[in-house]
């Protein structure tokens, strides 16, 4: 029986795919061109990001054949080739890029309101980190992944290093280096993968694989799964590579803190499901895939209760999700799965309305130490509101979408036998709970410090608060409605879930 | 394997060994970004050796040649296509390295990374 992507080669090829990714490559370009412009570069981002979210329902089904060259059979061979670069785009990417697409205007909504001088190389960066998530989400070639995990690493230097503090450049030069590294690991595997197979695209190499026309328990494949295992950790968040990824996004502006944490989690799902598609045969694959997930769930929440920086807090928690993320994708269960590409979705919306409002708070007081901060629910009561929802989000208390996806990956570790995982989760979403409401207290509830006494507060933007608003709608509405997302989902996790063994 | 495909590979692990020890273990920063630029060469290196293949053709459908024949023979054009984009993006990314390099250098008056660090906390 054919399989998912196969199915995709016959539905025909859609040149609206490659249009996805044009708008933001173009618009990269043009923003650039723009940057003494600021009228003209706002309007122009809005306008890209505007056009991206609604193009996406309108992209057919199919595929998208950059190569263009026909399905070739030899003489004798079992399988036909399709050798091309390609994206495929079938219901779960539908789904997840449009979630990406929503996550792109909101953060080109609070970065355009919020940044007062030449946003135009800012916006433009941001484009680039768009694409190259899409890419990863549409893939079906190695090509194309390692193309876009190497513009994703350049792209997050830059939006973080756009803040202008040396801080940042620090940060971003030790990502660069790590990156440089797992992105050089990237090209190895490629490599490997192409020479022991013979062929660069992953339907292609799967069913080469899965047919047995080479050895898929061959230590090629052991030395290509280890590297990828570190390549997935560094584009995910993941350990042992989590501490520069928090670092990251406790650097940049929180708009972009938000958008690559969002990044990091398509990054996680899209990786995360090609190495179940070549490497879930392997002995121990799995169950190394889940180890890492549940270290990540367990040192991100840990490092996450002590801190007393809002942003570093949010930073440590978006690891910490990632976590349950990468347990869901790596169980490669069907409700594994499930699971973790919901709560990819689910995440980011309200980590990237958790990040808004931080924006908001640091944006009106200038600071986000919670030592400094105290007594703004009288100052800024729609954005106490919405933070709150969000907090109740992560936290996985109903009937937010954060319990929806939630409560599948904790099913999802007991269908697997694995009752401790769901402990895990069920105590790490606790720790989240008393954290995110620790934080709460201090920055809304407990008495205003002497600094803050008798200042005056910039309004929070319309922008950021705007968008703040359709986050926590959409919060609510996959908290009420998770077949929403489920039902685009569903192909992949039916395709790839295999029971835990 | 042929024997030059053996010793490509060689120096393809010497090279990257070198960039990463150079990484890891050299405090100045304009040193570490050499090594980065040692690293990437050893990529392209095995990358290119991947394509090789011993007595093979240029990897070009050229006319009266025959779809079987062209499969026997042809070597690998995919890994010469990533060597050509690795080249430039490896570019992009040292000269991203050197900007921040610069950047932090002016601040701080030094190219010692534990230095930086120090000043940054």
């Amino acid at each position: 029986m054919p399989d998912m992507w196969e199915t995709a080669r016959a539905l025909g090829n859609v040149p609206l795919i490659a249009v996805l990714i044009l708008i933001p490559l173009v618009m990269a370009v043009v923003l650039n061109l723009l940057y003494k412009n600021d009228k003209a570069s706002r309007i122009s981002a809005i306008v890209a990001g505007t056009a991206v979210l609604f193009l996406i329902p309108l992209i057919g089904e199919g595929y998208h054949w950059f190569a263009g060259q026909p399905i070739i059979s030899y003489p004798g061979s079992p399988i036909q080739y399709a050798l091309s670069l390609e994206y495929v785009f079938l219901a779960p990417q539908r789904i997840m890029v449009l979630t990406l697409a929503l996550m792109f205007f909101v953060t080109i909504l609070s970065a355009t309101s919020e940044i007062e001088r030449r946003p135009g190389p800012y916006l433009g960066i941001l484009m680039l980190n768009f694409m190259a998530t899409a890419i990863v989400l549409l893939v079906n070639d190695v090509y194309h992944l390692w193309i876009a995990v190497e513009i994703a690493s350049l792209a997050a230097v830059g939006l973080a290093a756009s803040t202008g503090e040396p801080v940042a450049h620090n940060t971003g030069l030790k990502y660069l280096f790590v990156g440089g590294f797992c992105v050089a690991l990237l090209a190895i595997i490629v490599s490997l993968l192409v020479g022991y197979t013979g062929v660069s695209n992953l339907t292609d190499m799967s069913l080469i694989l899965s047919k047995g026309l080479v050895d898929p328990s061959s230590p090629v494949m052991y030395v290509a799964f280890g590297l990828f295992v570190l390549v997935w950790a560094y584009a995910g968040g993941l350990i042992p590579v989590h501490p520069i990824k928090s670092e990251l996004y406790r650097v940049s502006m929180p708009h972009a803190a938000g958008f690559l944490q969002t990044q990091s989690k398509f990054m996680i799902v899209g990786i995360g499901v090609i190495m179940l598609r070549l490497f879930a045969g392997l002995p121990y694959s799995r169950a190394i895939m889940v180890a890492i997930g549940v270290g990540t769930m367990i040192f991100g929440v840990t490092m996450a209760i002590i801190q007393d920086d809002f942003r570093r807090l949010l930073a440590y928690h978006a690891i910490s999700q990632g976590g349950y993320v990468a347990t869901g994708i790596a169980l490669g269960t069907s409700l594994g799965i499930m699971g973790g590409a919901f709560h990819a979705i689910n995440h980011v919306i309200y980590k990237t309305a958790l990040f808004l409002g931080c924006g908001a708070v640091m944006y009106r007081t200038k600071t986000a130490s919670l030592k400094d901060l105290g007594g703004l629910l009288r100052e800024m009561p729609i954005e106490a509101f919405l933070l709150l929802c969000s907090m109740f989000a992560i936290s996985g208390i109903p009937p937010l979408n954060g319990f929806q996806s939630k409560v599948r990956l904790m099913e999802a570790g007991m269908e697997a036998g694995l009752p401790e995982v769901t402990i895990i989760m069920l105590l790490v979403s606790i720790t989240t709970f008393v954290s995110m409401f620790k934080a709460f207290y201090l920055i809304f509830l407990r008495p205003k410090p002497q600094s803050m006494i008798g200042k005056q507060l910039p309004k929070v933007p319309m922008g950021t608060r705007v968008a703040m608003i359709i986050l926590v709608f959409l919060c609510f509405l996959l908290g009420f409605f998770p077949e929403l997302a489920t039902s685009y989902l569903e192909p992949l996790a039916r395709e790839l879930g295999r029971p835990w063994v | 394997m042929s024997p030059l495909q053996f010793w490509a590979y060689m120096l393809s692990v010497a090279l990257c060994a070198i960039g990463i020890a150079g990484m890891l273990f050299f405090d100045n920063l304009i040193k570490k970004v050499i090594g980065f630029t040692l690293l990437s060469d050893g990529v392209n290196v095995m990358l290119t050796a991947t394509g090789y293949l011993e007595r093979g053709i240029v990897p070009i459908l050229l006319p009266g040649a025959t779809t079987a024949e062209f499969a026997a023979r042809a070597g690998l054009v995919f890994p010469i296509g990533i060597v050509l984009t690795n080249i430039v993006i490896g570019v992009s990314t040292t000269a991203i390295m050197l900007a921040l390099t610069m950047k932090l250098y002016r601040k701080y008056g030094t190219l010692s990374a534990s230095k930086i660090l120090k000043e940054v906390r």
